[in-house]
């Protein structure tokens, strides 16, 4: 796997790159602004790009647009966003262009480096990974709905935010110490709850679920016409 | 108001019943021309001039109540109607006609001199008028009490009145063209025309009876023509009077009860005076204390020939405090007195405007040193948040993963692996409350992209339902409106949670015509006030500094809802 690098921090931006190539991962380009991040990725066409939100010069989401640009221009390469904190919006814009191949993080997880490593991996075999904080926002936003979220067990609930995640059912089992069967069964319910087909493609039901979740939030905050109940309380 | 229109009422009505009179006198002069032995152009003629000096006496009186140019006129105009009454062929009439035959000249250099007060200034303007009605009733006099056969001793009387008339005449140009010269060009535009046709009137009306009678006119013409250029003196006097805005209109008491209605600013006052005084050149000028100096209203300084004759200037104190001064031509304003009654109102206008602009002054002072403690209070929240994000949060992923490469290392034995791998979760922990500190000093989504997106986290991590509503461009909005309405809407929606135990709370964000509005609106217990929580008082401190309005509106059992405005440039 060829990786170019975006982060300004020169201590992360070494910490990350000796981390990678300590897991195998091959770094062709490690660079310190979103600028030159474009230019590499263009040049080199890696598998995958890990990248920073705030970059110089004006330091706001300069890293964000440039990864959003990244994955309407080279479908091929897949997009890894890290940053101090996570929040929903930039979560929904990255999952927007086109399917797959897209994770967002809290810089913290680096250290987690398995679990880490196993989220570029998947990421880049065209998986998501959504951190487990945008999620919790997520789920919460969608359960304050009348929706059918707030009818899941606390078990499936857990499942949910897992799948969220981007875990495979196989992790969800290792991490919830059950079976894989329990976790497929798990997820069915969650699938009839919510209205969703059974899609073969592992990654298609991970995204399902997660733009569900979306859209559910959504009709509790805008107060999407159409959608199954307003904010509850607000009666 | 009320003081002025007690001298007008005094004064108008007996200016009617004079016109009155006068109208009267004119209809009988008409009356008995019709019937006397001259051709009745003759008094009708007289008449029309007459009317002419007493419309222009009356109206000029009228106008200018301060100005005596008015009484010359009518006085003028009796002048004018002694003389035409010797047309009509009574002997006791024709007597005093021609005792005031030249009268009419003498008030006409009376009035040159006079105007625009109507009162003398100068013993050389003084001397030059009383010569003037010398000559016209003095001088005169040999010409109807010497028997008509001493034709050698009326031409020496003639020539001794003409020679003394011609001095008077030199004399009174000579004062006029020294006013001119040194008159302000806005007076000049007036005077010019006026004095040129006084003098040559004056000048022409006895010499060019001999003129035309060289040149072969009958007697018809020179009258006719004599008659023509003494009806253009009253009229060029009341164009002067009321063009030149010359003469008092009101007196100071009016002007006081003007300035005590009006909130009138320095120029409004120095307005005020320059047309109640009768002096388009008047300046009003402010003592500057720290500049040792006056100064004008835009705070330049006075320059020293403003202050100097033919200038004159009344220096105006409040309790013996130096705070002004009138700066006024000397000419134009021959009664200091008036001057100085005007300095008495002007002084508590002045002061009450330095006292208004020192307050302003601090006030905008204040405003600016309050807005500037917000600025530096979110340049710190801004410093503080990126120090945190640069170095300390940096520094935990690092030490995260050095731990967990301990943990990670071949070679270390399990206890070790354990140690080192909770170490590592610690340190994560560590970062979640790092995370929470750096969000609430300034948040992430605030720095890069604004308002609405930091707003929108802000409800998505609510814990209670909460709607968003913003049409808000994030990009258009500067940094300080921005902190400051998210920190609104930051304490507005803990309040919700934390106090008003809300079920919902829906937030919205607008912005029109460079205003910002902003409502956080809850369905809790209401009753909320300001200084319940010290959150909200330093809210309202904060919008008050960026001079916006706040207001809580939270009755008892019907929610809470937090409404403010904040201005921010379009």
């Amino acid at each position: 796997m060829r990786v170019v690098i975006g982060e300004d921090e020169v201590l992360l931006r070494e910490g990350l790159v000796h981390l990678l190539e300590n897991e195998g991962i091959e770094v062709v380009a490690a660079v310190g602004t979103a600028v030159e991040l474009e230019v590499e990725v263009a040049r080199l066409e890696p598998d995958l790009v890990v990248t920073d939100i705030r970059m110089p010069p004006t330091h706001t989401d300069e890293g964000l647009l440039a990864a959003l640009r990244i994955r309407r221009s080279h479908p091929g390469v897949a997009v890894m966003v890290l940053s101090q904190h996570v929040q929903r919006r930039y979560a929904t814009e990255l999952l927007e262009p086109r399917d797959g191949g897209v994770g967002y993080l809290l810089k913290q997880r680096i250290a987690d480096v398995r679990t880490f490593t196993e989220d570029l991996r998947r990421v880049q075999a065209g998986g998501t990974a959504l951190d487990p904080d945008v999620v919790a926002v997520l789920v919460s936003r969608a359960s304050k709905t009348r929706g059918p979220v707030g009818d899941l067990t606390p078990r499936q609930l857990e499942v949910l935010g897992l799948m969220a995640e981007g875990r495979s059912n196989a992790h969800i089992a290792a991490r919830l110490g059950t079976s894989e069967k329990a976790v497929v069964q798990h997820t069915s319910k969650i699938y009839d709850t919510f209205g969703l087909p059974v899609a073969a493609d592992d990654h298609r039901r991970v995204l399902a679920v997660i733009r569900y979740l979306a859209a559910a939030g959504t009709a509790g905050t805008a107060g999407a016409p159409g959608t199954a109940a307003p904010a509850a309380g607000s009666q | 108001m009320r003081l002025r229109a007690v001298r007008a009422d005094a004064l108008r009505p007996a200016l009617i019943l004079l016109a009155v009179f006068a109208f009267v006198c004119g209809g009988l002069q008409l009356a008995v021309g019709a019937v006397a032995p001259v051709p009745f152009w003759i008094p009708a003629a007289f008449t029309a001039v007459y009317a002419i000096w007493t419309a222009a006496g009356v109206i000029a009186w009228w106008r200018r109540p301060m100005s005596g140019t008015g009484g010359l006129l009518l006085a003028g105009a009796v002048a004018v109607f002694v003389g035409g009454a010797g047309n009509l062929g009574l002997p006791v009439l024709t007597e005093i006609s021609t005792v005031f035959a030249t009268f009419i000249l003498a008030v006409t250099v009376h009035l040159l001199h006079a105007f625009p007060s109507g009162r003398l200034h100068g013993a050389f303007s003084v001397t030059t008028v009383a010569t003037a009605y010398g000559v016209t009733l003095l001088l005169q006099m040999p010409l109807y009490l010497l028997p008509a056969d001493q034709s050698a001793l009326r031409s020496v009387a003639v020539l001794v009145q003409s020679t003394v008339g011609f001095g008077v005449m030199v004399a009174t140009a000579v004062f006029l063209i020294r006013r001119l010269r040194s008159a302000d060009p806005q007076n000049v535009r007036v005077l010019l025309p006026l004095y040129l046709y006084g003098i040559l009137a004056v000048v022409l009306i006895p010499v060019s009876a001999n003129v035309l009678a060289l040149l072969g006119a009958d007697g018809v013409v020179i009258g006719g023509t004599q008659l023509i250029v003494l009806a253009g003196i009253p009229i060029a006097f009341l164009l002067g009077v009321l063009r030149g805005g010359f003469a008092q209109t009101a007196e100071a008491d009016a002007l006081s009860a003007w300035l005590g209605n009006a909130g009138s600013t320095g120029a409004s006052v120095a307005q005020a005076l320059a047309r109640s005084l009768g002096d388009d050149s008047l300046r009003v000028a402010y003592w500057s204390e720290e500049k040792g100096t006056f100064v004008d209203a835009a705070g330049a300084q006075v320059p020293e020939h403003e202050q100097a004759p033919p200038r004159l200037w009344q220096e105006v104190h409040v309790e013996s405090r130096l705070v002004g001064a009138i700066g006024y031509d000397g000419r134009m304003l021959t009664d200091p007195e008036a001057v100085r009654r005007a300095g008495r109102v002007l002084a508590i206008a002045l002061d009450r405007e330095r006292l208004t602009s020192a307050l302003v002054a601090s006030n905008e002072a204040l405003q600016l040193s309050r807005l500037r403690i917000v600025e530096a209070a979110d340049r710190e929240r801004g410093r503080i948040a990126r120090d945190l994000h640069d170095g300390l949060q940096v520094q935990l992923v690092l030490l995260a993963l050095d731990a967990q490469q301990i943990a990670n290392s071949r070679d270390a034995p399990p206890s070790t692996t354990a140690a080192a791998t909770a170490l590592r979760s610690r340190i994560d922990d560590a970062a979640a409350d790092l995370r929470r500190l750096v969000h609430a000093v300034l948040p992430s989504a605030l720095v890069e992209r604004g308002l609405t997106a930091a707003t929108e986290d802000l409800v998505d991590r609510l814990d209670i339902p909460a709607t968003l509503v913003s049409d808000v461009d994030d990009r258009a909005l500067d940094p300080t409106t921005a902190r400051s309405a998210y920190l609104i809407v930051a304490e507005g929606l803990t309040n919700a949670v934390k106090h008003s135990e809300a079920r919902s709370v829906r937030v919205t964000l607008a912005r029109s015509e460079g205003v910002l509005r902003l409502s956080v609106k809850d369905d809790g217990r209401g009753g909320a006030r300001v200084e319940d929580g010290s959150g909200l008082k330093g809210l309202t401190d904060r919008v008050d500094a960026l001079g916006g309005a706040f207001e809580l509106i939270s009755p008892a059992g019907a929610g809470t809802e937090l409404r403010v405005e904040l201005p921010c440039a379009s």
